[in-house]
């Protein structure tokens, strides 16, 4: 069963066409990186793929869900990282995770919170602070903590390494390979072609809502995958 | 799933020290009040039984005299305070707590609590049920925007809704945590003393129980209500500043403005003739009965009734007119009071029915019902002692109208006839007993509750990040 299946997926806002015609399938354990410029239409995807917008045509399967006509039952089986995570600021870490793992039908005890914070590479003695002290790389990583959590098949991030520092997106990148050995689709809408080519095992590159391009990872080193990624911008 | 997902709801909003510190701040002064009226009541009510003791033994002990001086002579009859006046005094502070019994005068009340009355309680802002009815829509609108317009505002609800809740859930846990964080802190604690108290004072029964219960039912009902209308706000306006803007106005247009207009329009349209006119009133109708004509008339109503033809046949003549004298009032009494306290009521229906309006009118019109302090309990109450009044009066008149007495003779009587008068003890009616004017407040708090779940539903399913 695939992780995701787009298929021939349309939506316009008015006279623009914000999505047109994308079809992307992702197998378990495969990481996928979206790339492409500000509205492309990148966070859009991400939104009908969490039923938050209704494509105007095409279908979108999450493990097998569809989530034009069951979008919860779809988003169960997602776990979303927006650009930026916004956590509840007077709870903690631990509370936070275990707020939005109930949100999700899940209850978790302490204990496997703090595993999963961990995995998340959450430093422990932050666990229990006040997630309003926290930076932007903390609160990512509460939020993959949250994704983790749902026990998702097919992990959304939004420009997971925006604003985030080098180690942070160290970070990142580990917990993206593990939960990709775990079996977990990702498909992560970036501009960050170094981190593309880090985790990443296909790629497309979305030029005004289409798909311009769909690459293996693998045969391209970075300075082709930027040139390709200019080049395909510009034509 | 819902319960834990409550609690973390109801940490947040108290971690958020603006809109908890306002919550908390309310919940004090609510309690205060409710403290403060009943040790107010506890003493006055001693003071009353004091005195209501007191004036029983003068009553035994005003030696022999003729009974229709014995009725003049008379008691004052106190209204103890109704069980629930501690959470709603309603208008009890502006009606007397007593009434001089005698002979031929339906009296006004005395003793009006509002003239010892703390400057709080003098601004009607001192009890528990006017400080949730009018100040507690403030606060549950401000928790309420601290619980979503802020959320919305910083991006928290588009990760909340990503993860798979139904929107529904989400806002109905929302207002659940606003609701349970207000009603456990305003209605819950106060409930809870009054029941105390009424234990400790030996006034628990079926009645006081069922008014408790239904009292803060109303309350949890109200708060659910404004809770329900500032989740939805909080969820419709497109910006935290507006949902402010837009609660902030609401509550102004709930509790300030609409009571105050309401009260308006129902004294203009259905105007009442001052207390004043009416005391002229009766006070003109009576001595007509004095006049020459009458005079006359009673004459041959008495020789009539005696079935003789000269006053002089009658055993008691005197006493024998100053009885049909008596009953002339109690006719005159009924017909002036009686629609009077008609209009009354009919206002106080006017007023439940704009419950409708603002879902604080109907709480603070069906509060005093359920509280025993409306006018339809305290005129319970005026009935109840006029009835005494005149079974006194009448019970005096027939004993000296059954022994002859004639020109300046006088029968008179002693302790053995005024022990005959049971003393004056005043229940208030049990709750449903009465004709409730009020009843539309609660028909209108029905109505809220269920707009108000609608709205709820509609804004929820509408919901986006």
């Amino acid at each position: 069963m695939t992780a995701l299946q787009l298929d021939s997926v349309s939506i316009s806002f008015g006279p623009l066409h914000a999505v047109a015609d994308l079809s992307i399938q992702l197998r378990p354990g495969e990481v996928y990186a979206l790339l492409g410029p500000n509205g492309a239409g990148k966070t859009t995807t991400l939104n009908m793929i969490l039923g938050f917008l209704r494509p105007e045509r095409g279908s979108i399967a999450v493990a097998g869900v569809d989530a034009l006509t069951d979008p919860l039952g779809a988003r169960a089986r997602i776990g979303y990282l927006p650009e930026t995570v916004m956590l509840h600021p007077t709870l903690s870490a631990i509370e936070n995770l275990t707020y939005f793992a109930l949100l999700a039908g899940r209850k978790i005890d302490v204990t496997t919170a703090r595993r999963l914070l961990d995995e998340a590479g959450l430093q422990s003695s932050a666990h229990e602070r006040h997630s309003g002290s926290f930076s932007k790389g903390m609160r990512q990583k509460v939020g993959v903590a949250i994704a983790l959590a749902k026990q998702a098949n097919l992990l959304l991030l939004d420009e997971p390494t925006s604003g985030l520092d080098a180690s942070a997106a160290n970070d990142l990148s580990n917990v993206i390979r593990t939960a990709s050995s775990r079996g977990i689709a990702v498909l992560m809408a970036t501009h960050d072609l170094f981190r593309v080519k880090d985790v990443a095992h296909r790629l497309g590159i979305l030029r005004s809502g289409q798909l311009v391009e769909e690459r293996d990872a693998a045969t391209l080193d970075p300075v082709a995958l930027e040139q390709l990624y200019l080049q395909r911008l510009a034509s | 799933m819902i319960l834990p997902l409550l609690r973390l709801e109801i940490a947040m909003l108290r971690r958020d020290r603006r809109a908890w510190g306002a919550l908390l701040a309310l919940a004090i002064v609510v309690v205060l009040s409710c403290v403060s009226i009943a040790v107010e009541n506890v003493r006055v009510e001693a003071t009353k039984g004091d005195v209501a003791a007191a004036e029983r033994q003068r009553w035994l002990g005003q030696g022999e005299k003729d009974p229709h001086s014995a009725a003049h002579y008379s008691i004052f009859a106190f209204k103890r305070a109704p069980a629930l006046s501690a959470l709603d005094p309603g208008g009890n502070p502006f009606l007397g707590q007593t009434v001089y019994l005698e002979a031929h005068h339906q009296n006004d009340m005395l003793y009006r609590p509002q003239q010892n009355a703390s400057p709080l309680q003098r601004i009607g802002f001192a009890s528990p049920a006017a400080l949730i009815a009018g100040v507690a829509p403030l606060v549950v609108f401000l928790l309420a925007f601290t619980l979503v317009a802020q959320e919305r505002e910083r991006g928290t609800t588009r990760l909340a809704l990503g993860a798979a809740i139904h929107p529904s859930m989400l806002v109905i846990t929302k207002m659940l945590a606003v609701w349970a964080s207000t009603a456990g802190l305003l209605v819950l604690p106060v409930a809870v003393m009054t029941l105390g108290q009424l234990t400790l004072s030996g006034q628990i029964d079926g009645d006081t129980l069922l008014r408790v219960f239904a009292w803060s039912a109303m309350f949890a009902g109200y708060l659910a209500v404004l809770a329900a209308i500032g989740i939805a706000i909080s969820l419709r306006a497109s910006n935290a500043r507006l949902a402010m803007t837009m609660l902030f106005g609401l509550w102004i247009a709930f509790s300030l403005a609409l009571p105050r207009a309401a009260s308006t329009f129902v004294d203009t349209a259905k105007p009442l003739p001052s207390s004043q006119a009416i005391r002229q009133q009766m006070a003109s109708e009576a001595p007509a009965f004095w006049s020459d004509e009458q005079a006359q008339r009673n004459k041959q109503e008495l020789l009539a009734r005696h079935g003789v033809s000269r006053l002089e046949d009658i055993p008691n003549p005197r006493m024998a007119e100053l009885d049909l004298m008596e009953r002339h009032s109690h006719e005159v009494f009924d017909r002036i009071l009686g629609p009077f306290y008609d209009q009354v009521e009919r206002q106080d229906r006017w007023f439940a029915l704009l419950g409708f309006v603002s879902p604080t009118i109907a709480i603070q019109a069906g509060s005093a019902t359920l509280a025993g302090t409306d006018f339809s309990h305290h005129r319970h109450f005026i009935d109840t002692a006029e009835r005494y009044r005149r079974d006194l009066v009448n019970r005096m008149n027939a004993d000296g109208m059954a022994h002859r007495a004639h020109g300046d003779e006088r029968h008179t009587n002693d302790e053995r006839l005024w022990s005959q008068i049971p003393e004056f003890v005043y229940a208030g009616p049990a709750l449903g007993t009465l004709s409730m004017p009020a009843w539309p407040a609660f028909g209108a708090l029905l109505v809220w509750l269920g707009v108000a779940a609608t709205v709820l539903t509609i804004t929820a399913r509408e919901l986006r990040p």
